[in-house]
């Protein structure tokens, strides 16, 4: 299994999960906010085992994250709290992960482990994402990485 | 006749989704009841009947499979219908949990429609 297998199952795995859930779309490719962005985004990590085992990361916009959360739920953005804003971020989070397991290893089961969201105080997964996209979404950006010890 | 639905997610956010995604399919809806695990779920279909329950898999406490196992097991519950809601789409998963009981298996993300027709195919099912 190769990050180039993984690669290229993030844009398709975005777009699903997007369209079937968060009535929503991608636009294309998007541009990482820059240091001085990371404050405005929202990032939650999934643990993942079986075949392949790792973590997975999603960073959303802040904005971008309370308008899919809106969608989501179905409700004016100016009705969300914030702990709605991050439940659905980890929800996000959690159905790509699941999309795109199910892509590697179809036939056999894998183990999701509970979505968290992230702040400063986390420590970050060892070493560099294995793999990392971002796309452009309403108000901002998404990206998808991937931390995997197993994946060259 | 209206339904009596409970949702098991411990996800807030998803029991509102799928909510509300039943209520765009048109069905018609009695009752909701909601749970954040197995345990709580089976505490309350103890208590009261539920036509169908839906349920994710990956919980604390008592998950999904756990959950599906334990009302399989009982006499009083094992007629309730349960529809597996899950992030997990790979056939091993889909084929373990209708073997332990299950009647139908959505994998996230669906479609409302999709959700509607294994609603509609499950609830169809006469239990031999």
């Amino acid at each position: 299994m190769s990050s180039v297998d993984f690669g290229s199952l993030l844009a398709p795995a975005a777009a699903a999960v997007l369209e079937t859930m968060f009535f929503s779309e991608l636009l294309g490719p998007g541009e990482p906010g820059g240091a001085g962005e990371r404050s405005a985004e929202l990032e939650a990590r999934v643990p993942f085992s079986g075949e392949v085992s790792g973590v997975l990361g999603v960073s959303v916009s802040e904005q971008s994250a309370r308008s899919l959360a809106a969608s989501f739920l179905g409700e004016a953005e100016e009705e969300l709290t914030s702990q709605q804003v991050c439940q659905v971020v980890c929800e996000l989070s959690n159905m790509l992960c699941g999309w795109i397991l199910t892509k590697i290893q179809s036939q056999r089961c894998f183990d999701l482990g509970t979505p968290e969201l992230i702040d400063s105080t986390c420590e970050q997964p060892p070493g560099s994402p294995a793999v990392e996209q971002t796309f452009a979404v309403e108000r901002g950006t998404l990206t998808i990485c991937l931390y995997s010890s197993v994946l060259a | 006749m209206a339904l009596n639905i409970m949702i098991v997610d411990d996800s807030p956010v998803m029991r509102v989704f799928l909510r509300k995604v039943v209520q765009l399919t048109g069905l018609a809806v009695g009752e909701y009841c909601e749970a954040g695990d197995g345990e709580a779920a089976l505490e309350t279909l103890r208590a009261r009947w539920m036509d169908l329950v839906l349920t994710d898999i990956n919980m604390p406490r008592m998950n999904g499979e756990e959950f599906v196992r334990q009302l399989e097991s009982d006499e009083l519950l094992r007629d309730v219908p349960v529809i597996v809601v899950s992030t997990d789409s790979s056939h091993g998963r889909i084929e373990h949990m209708l073997k332990l009981g299950a009647r139908g298996y959505i994998s996230k993300p669906f479609l409302p429609e999709t959700l509607r027709d294994e609603i509609e195919k499950v609830l169809g099912v006469q239990r031999v």
